[in-house]
């Protein structure tokens, strides 16, 4: 896995880069503003979670375009590209796979740059702060037919010590062209 | 105590995060938005750019003496303060020595990737004004953590400049 | 060397993006054309990953008598169809160029493009015209 961490070590350098305070900031905003707006933590998790999804389905072109990955062969793979070159060069830090088979896979983070400097206040202590990562991957993979459920198992602002998604793959989705003649 | 070196995110990250906030609060299409939906929608953004220029400025001037006249908080946000958030600085500066300043930025960022459809070129220019929402917002937070209130208006003009009038209300 | 047109589908079969720059013949029918088009490639991806000698499917170009049909399709499901005469080479390079470079640059990254929708923005239209007349 090690030309992995290279791959992702290299496109991370090239890319335009801005201060992750900046982003952990508005991240942090966003959120705030949702909270308001939703009032409750599950309506706000699951936007969260869709506002992640939009992102996925386009950034995943991104990615293809910049780390030219080959296509995986196996989930496993997928999920140590997705945590040594899509973490990298996106978020700038790698992530941990573990627990992984043929259908599902654990990504761990140490370092969550969305989720600088927070701490949840009581009242919102069931929050999935950094939902928006489930969404991106959701959407991302399905962009490239891999049908998947995202949990954040796991998060350093639940007082964890890594902050941890679960993706369990659903279903490997097949290419359909239906003629549909109006 | 030797400062960490300073952690970077792709700048694409940040610019789909403004992507989906602006999606948030104004649905897909702008063109069915009335015109209260896309005032409510200005503010929301606005807002989420006070609260991040706040801190933002906070963070930055941790170390440095305060500033003595409000033009000088104008133009560390001018300067530096634009610098580390766009790397570069705003491009004009004008008063007119009475409290009211325009921030002409030539290049945001945001904007010059802003290239409409055909259909919805019509709309083209109201969305880019609910981008540039968010840097106005920027700078108010930046002013309030410096104890100067202030009310920014935008005005996108050709695309990708805008301008800030930061009007600062004297407070007695 | 000659580029006659330039396909862009998304993974549903629609034709984002549709340029001619030169067709002697004209296009009589846009529409179902866009369609035989998309429906041909899908069924030779299947054709040659199931009759292929060697391990390995995919296939990046296919020529008739007087014109190439060069293909480059992502893992997203986007395909991407540059039609050239015959005196064209390996046309990957171009054809992925135009993804990570226009595609990406000028439709991913900006504010105002909607996935799936069709193509119309002046900075991609403006790429695309910049590009492949420097071919």
């Amino acid at each position: 896995m090690a030309h992995l961490r290279k791959t992702g070590d290299a496109v991370f350098s090239k890319v335009e880069k801005v201060n992750s305070e900046l982003f952990s900031l508005t991240y942090g905003a966003i959120v705030t503003q949702l909270l308001k707006d939703y009032e409750e933590v599950d309506a706000t998790n699951e936007q969260l979670e869709k506002m992640g999804y939009n992102i996925g389905i386009r950034l995943v072109d991104e990615f293809l375009a910049k780390a030219q990955i080959s296509s995986c062969q196996n989930f496993s793979e997928t999920a140590e590209v997705i945590a040594k070159v899509g973490f990298k060069m996106f978020l700038g830090v790698t992530a941990e796979v573990t627990n992984s088979n043929a259908s599902e896979f654990s990504l761990q983070l140490t370092d969550n740059p969305l989720a600088e400097f927070v701490e949840l206040p009581e009242q919102y202590s069931q929050l999935s702060y950094s939902n928006m990562l489930c969404g991106v991957l959701r959407g991302a993979l399905e962009m490239v037919q891999m049908r998947v459920e995202c949990t954040l198992t796991k998060d350093a602002l639940w007082g964890d010590d890594v902050t941890e998604l679960r993706v369990v793959l659903k279903e490997l989705m097949d290419e359909e062209y239906k003629d549909d003649d109006e | 105590m030797a400062a960490a070196p300073h952690k970077e995110v792709a700048e694409t990250c940040f610019s789909y995060l403004q992507m989906e906030l602006v999606e948030l609060v104004i649905g897909s299409d702008v063109s069915s938005v009335s015109t209260v939906e896309l005032q409510r929608a200005s503010r929301k953004i606005e807002a989420v750019g006070f609260q991040v220029g706040q801190r933002l400025a906070e963070r930055y001037t941790k170390d440095t003496p305060r500033f003595a006249e409000t033009i000088d908080v104008i133009k560390f946000i001018c300067k530096d303060f634009w610098f580390e958030i766009y790397r570069k600085q705003i491009d004009r500066l004008q008063t007119n020595n009475r409290g009211v300043f325009m921030l002409q930025d030539n290049r945001n960022r945001l904007l010059a990737r802003c290239s409409p459809s055909l259909e919805r070129r019509g709309n083209a220019k109201q969305v880019a004004a609910l981008y540039a929402r968010f840097p106005a917002g920027l700078i108010r937070g930046a002013l309030s953590c410096f104890n100067v209130t202030a009310s920014v208006s935008i005005e996108v003009g050709e695309l990708p400049s805008c301008e800030f009038t930061v009007k600062v209300q004297e407070s007695k | 060397m000659l580029v006659y047109t330039l396909h862009i589908f998304n993974r549903s079969g629609t034709c984002m993006y549709y340029r001619e720059w030169s067709r002697p013949v004209p296009n009589s029918d846009l529409k179902s054309n866009n369609k035989l088009m998309f429906g041909f490639l899908f069924s030779l991806k299947q054709l040659v990953a199931k009759i292929s000698p060697r391990k390995g499917g995919g296939f990046y170009a296919c020529s008739t008598n007087v014109f190439k049909l060069n293909y480059f399709e992502t893992p997203s499901g986007h395909r991407f169809i540059l039609c050239t005469d015959l005196s064209a080479g390996d046309m990957r390079e171009p054809l992925r160029h135009i993804y990570s470079h226009i595609f990406v640059e000028c439709l991913v990254k900006n504010p105002l493009w909607r996935p799936n929708e069709e193509i119309t923005n002046a900075n991609f239209v403006q790429s695309i015209e910049k590009y492949i007349t420097s071919l």
